[in-house]
């Protein structure tokens, strides 16, 4: 497919990407974020993303999504009379890494692996933030017994770096995660790739394309995926 | 206390992840002779308030293994009820696993811990266990069902590549396939023969298919 013509085209994103997409948007590209604690409940991302398709300008004709197949959150969703650029991934993690390739080939070498990145550490989303809080509600005997349970197959940390000003801050955090938590502590540089291709086009077969009056299906995303 | 008076309250109990007042609730129930199907019904009413909760933002995942964590507790309660009520030896043999690039197991020890209270022979290979593995495993134990369960959409490709090798080496044994975010379109995709998105209706389904 051509490249994209910023003026006529949308990006929909989940807070968890967004900042590590700005910097590579397209000038008079429009944006719209969707708040990062949806992906709880795929269902209600699902709305959301189908509500933000529906309301997005008359005038928009591609619309380029910041999700994988985020627990199947996009499934289901209508490209109505505009066409919906999607990476062929499993989730977010895999846009960082630059290619469902390269997740693909992280998850060979340690399955047990907890992912974060700067979007992730800031929502305050992962069982390392809950675990202050969990202390707080149930004693420090069942926080304990709680966290475990959660981690109870992880084995490796992974922070990925996508670089920022506050990186120091994010590693560090990361780091003592890691420790506390007794994981193996890993940094992988992250990689620009994926955005770069998705912002700007062409969309090759790692990008699913969906046509005006389509609908995503699960298929989409295993045509020539992992 | 009458039954009438508990069963919402251990239906909130397990709600409110309040783990002393929900055991205290079962201890009751027990002495006085109270089915522990209908037990384990409650419970799970319950469980299923704390997802709903989840979802709606109200509990951490930390709520969901609290839960999960309660329901435990519970069923080691229950188990002897369970067992005595139970007639007769083995009814069946399951092979069970979380499948290769996968870890999560919740949903798959809960399902053990159930067939386990129907005397069913639960074989648990663990987590990312890949395809040659219970393959290996099944010529071994000669199992009676194959589940095969996962969490993360990678999970997918692992069931579909495990389905495909059973099939491949003239396996005909019904193989379901479990987990909370499955659907319609990826039990095609996968090629089993049934799928179920929670622990206990996938027992119930693997009761009906040793009979």
């Amino acid at each position: 497919m051509d490249r994209v013509n910023p003026e006529r085209s949308k990006l929909i994103a989940c807070a968890a990407v967004i900042e590590e997409m700005l910097p590579f948007m397209p000038p008079h590209m429009s944006y719209e974020v969707l708040d990062f604690g949806l992906h709880i409940d795929p269902k209600s991302l699902k709305r959301a993303l189908q509500n933000a398709i529906n309301s997005s300008a008359p005038d928009i004709e591609t619309i380029l999504l910041g999700y994988g197949l985020c627990s199947q959150a996009v499934v289901g969703l209508r490209s109505g009379n505009r066409t919906l650029i999607i990476p062929r991934v499993d989730d977010c993690i895999a846009i960082f890494l630059g290619s469902a390739a390269e997740y693909q080939k992280q998850y060979h070498i340690v399955p047990g692996t907890y992912y974060l990145t700067r979007g992730w550490i800031e929502s305050g989303d992962t069982p390392f933030s809950e675990y202050d809080i969990l202390v707080k509600h149930y004693g420090e005997k069942t926080a304990q017994r709680i966290i475990n349970k959660i981690l109870k197959n992880y084995t490796r940390l992974v922070f990925i770096n996508t670089g920022n000003n506050k990186l120091k801050f994010y590693q560090e955090h990361a780091r003592s995660m890691a420790e506390r938590f007794n994981l193996h502590y890993e940094e992988i540089q992250g990689s620009d790739t994926m955005i770069k291709k998705m912002l700007c086009g062409p969309w090759n077969d790692e990008f699913v394309i969906i046509s005006p009056g389509k609908t995503v299906s699960f298929f989409d995303f295993r045509k020539n995926g992992p | 206390m009458s039954r009438m008076k508990t069963q919402p309250q251990l239906v909130s109990a397990i709600a409110n992840l309040n783990e002393g007042l929900a055991l205290n609730l079962i201890r009751e129930r027990l002495a006085e002779n109270d089915d522990p199907l209908t037990l384990i019904a409650d419970c799970q009413k319950g469980l299923q308030r704390v997802g709903e909760r989840y979802a709606q933002h109200k509990y951490y995942l930390s709520g969901l293994i609290m839960g999960g964590e309660i329901f435990y507790e519970v069923m080691e309660l229950i188990q002897p009820a369970m067992e005595n009520r139970i007639s007769g030896t083995g009814s069946g043999k399951v092979l069970l696993g979380t499948v290769a690039s996968d870890i999560h197991d919740l949903g798959k020890n809960m399902a053990k811990l159930l067939l386990s209270c129907y005397k069913v022979t639960v074989y648990d290979l663990g987590v990312d266990v890949p395809p040659e593995e219970f393959l290996r495993q099944a010529r071994k134990l000669q199992p009676d069902i194959l589940g095969l369960s996962g969490l993360i959409t990678k999970s997918y490709d692992s069931m579909r590549e495990t389905v495909r090798l059973f099939r491949e080496e003239g396996y005909q044994i019904p193989i379901v396939i479990g987990g909370s975010q499955l659907s319609e379109e990826v039990f095609h995709y996968t090629g089993a023969d049934y799928w179920v998105n929670e622990a206990d209706v996938g027992v119930k389904l693997c009761l009906r298919l040793l009979k």
